[in-house]
């Protein structure tokens, strides 16, 4: 079953996060609330996925992405933004990131973007919920 | 037409106070003896203005309900009392009344009143949805700010790590002034981000040992720059009644600056301590740096307001802004003293209750 590991600092985001990816059947593995912390869990848990939000203090989105892909160049990784911002989506894809996720969060598009980087979660453990 | 809700307890004072207001064209929804029934009717009709008894007939008194009331509806709120005793008139003024008409009371007054406190509480409503706006506003600008500078920033850091060997040195320079100025911009739009918060985030009073809190910050000063050599003297015992987040953030800019105006000075000291001025304590941040133009004490405190330039001094005038809007929220003052190479003070107040 895909695993998920959520790097994102407010509180309202991670929790909107967790359960759009939750219900739809994915395992969310672990969240964390800033860019140290989500390195360190990255390396424990070896998640399949990994949203990262680009506006963290001390560490921004885009410098956890690059030291997580320069750890390993296999890491899947989504870059969540607010901005609609070219630059900022060429630079996370040439980082190595998979795709974006646009904030405020929409289930329909997120799960969309989700399941082509690491496939349709497990059927099974999914709320019958029509997003 | 203005409506009005009257809570008064005796029923022929209630009638007499709601045909005045008849007579002055307000229209009276109800007259209520107890503050309970006046919550609940506050809450189903949202009058524009409740004349408040403060003696009343239920378990609550008048202030008890106008607390709730305002509270929970933003109704304005004017007792009408015959107590006028420091005590009553002290835990009136905690429910934040719009209004207090001691009786008994001038037709006249209570129309002034009244219209004064309708005035006032629009005035309030519209301040209030521009605050609102103004933070969503203040969150979507600097999101949208940023994301634009961690690409320049990103894209300069890719160049100068993978194509550093095809440029000449002074176009490798280029490109770390353009990640220092992307830097330095981010830094802004974080202190701005700062000041808007400190200006409307709410405030929770608790005592405060500002001698303990002024000897972490000098200690982690000392940490993160240990070349420095800094001697520091802070008093014993030095108390404030302030909301801990906002009181730190003041006191790390304050001694921060005091840091890092002594950087070119031998000997440097710094001093937090306090003076009597009357029955007024004033506390004090005082360094031997490089101080400023005595003349110019009033403009530091204006945001982006520099003395210095950034090359001798870092910084983007934002600080001093910040600590002076914390003070003033706490209702204390915020003054500096200074003379060019003869260092800089910075006096401020704190009262002895709560601010606003």
């Amino acid at each position: 079953m895909p695993t998920v590991l959520i790097i994102e600092d407010e509180d309202l985001d991670r929790k909107v996060l967790h359960s759009i990816l939750l219900s739809a059947g994915y395992e969310v593995v672990g969240t964390a609330r800033n860019g140290e912390e989500g390195i360190e869990l990255s390396r424990t848990l070896q998640p399949d996925l990994i949203t990262i939000d680009l506006m963290m203090p001390k560490m921004n989105g885009m410098e956890v992405l690059s030291k997580l892909m320069k750890e390993n160049s296999e890491t899947k990784a989504l870059i969540c933004t607010s901005a609609h911002s070219d630059p900022v989506v060429d630079l996370a894809m040439r980082y190595g990131a998979k795709g974006y996720i646009i904030k405020p969060f929409q289930a329909k598009s997120l799960l969309a973007t989700v399941k082509e980087v690491i496939g349709a979660p497990d059927p099974a453990r999914a709320n019958v919920w029509d997003f | 037409m203005t409506q009005v809700l009257v809570v008064e307890d005796e029923a022929i004072v209630a009638e007499s106070i709601a045909s005045k207001l008849r007579r002055y064209g307000y229209e009276v929804i109800d007259t209520l003896p107890t503050g309970e029934e006046a919550i609940e009717m506050a809450g189903k009709t949202r009058p524009d203005v409740i004349l408040m008894d403060i003696h009343l007939a239920g378990k609550i008194d008048g202030i008890q309900a106008a607390d709730r009331i305002s509270g929970q509806f933003h109704i304005p709120v004017i007792f009408l009392t015959a107590y006028a005793d420091e005590q009553t008139i002290a835990r009136a003024k905690e429910a934040g009344p719009f209004g207090y008409l001691v009786k008994p009371f001038r037709e006249r007054d209570l129309y002034v009143t009244i219209e004064m406190a309708r005035e006032r509480s629009k005035l309030e409503a519209e301040l209030e949805a521009a605050n609102r706006e103004l933070d969503s506003f203040s969150y979507s600008v600097s999101h949208d700010l940023r994301a634009p500078l961690i690409a320049i920033d990103g894209f300069s850091q890719i160049l100068q790590e993978t194509y550093a060997g095809y440029l000449p040195p002074d176009g490798v320079e280029c490109l770390s002034r353009i990640r220092d100025a992307a830097n330095q911009m981010d830094h802004l739009i974080e202190d701005f981000l700062r000041l808007s918060r400190v200006t409307r985030a709410p405030i929770i009073i608790e005592k405060l040992d500002i001698s303990h809190i002024a000897r972490e910050i000098l200690g982690q000063l000392a940490t993160s720059e240990p070349d420095r050599k800094v001697s520091w003297k802070v008093e014993d015992g030095l108390i404030i009644n302030g909301d801990p987040g906002l009181c730190e953030i003041a006191l790390k800019n304050l001694i921060g600056n005091a840091w890092k105006y002594t950087n070119k000075t031998d000997g440097a000291l710094i001093q937090v301590g306090s003076i009597m001025q009357g029955q007024t304590k004033i506390f004090f941040v005082k360094d031997n740096g490089a101080g400023f133009p005595s003349d110019k004490a009033n403009l530091i405190f204006i945001p982006l307001q520099r003395l210095h330039s950034h090359n001798e001094f870092p910084g983007n005038g934002i600080g001093l802004a910040t600590v002076q809007r914390i003070v003033n929220r706490h209702g204390g003052r915020i003054w500096a003293e200074g003379e060019v190479g003869e260092g800089a003070t910075f006096y401020f107040t704190f009262p002895e209750g709560s601010g606003q």
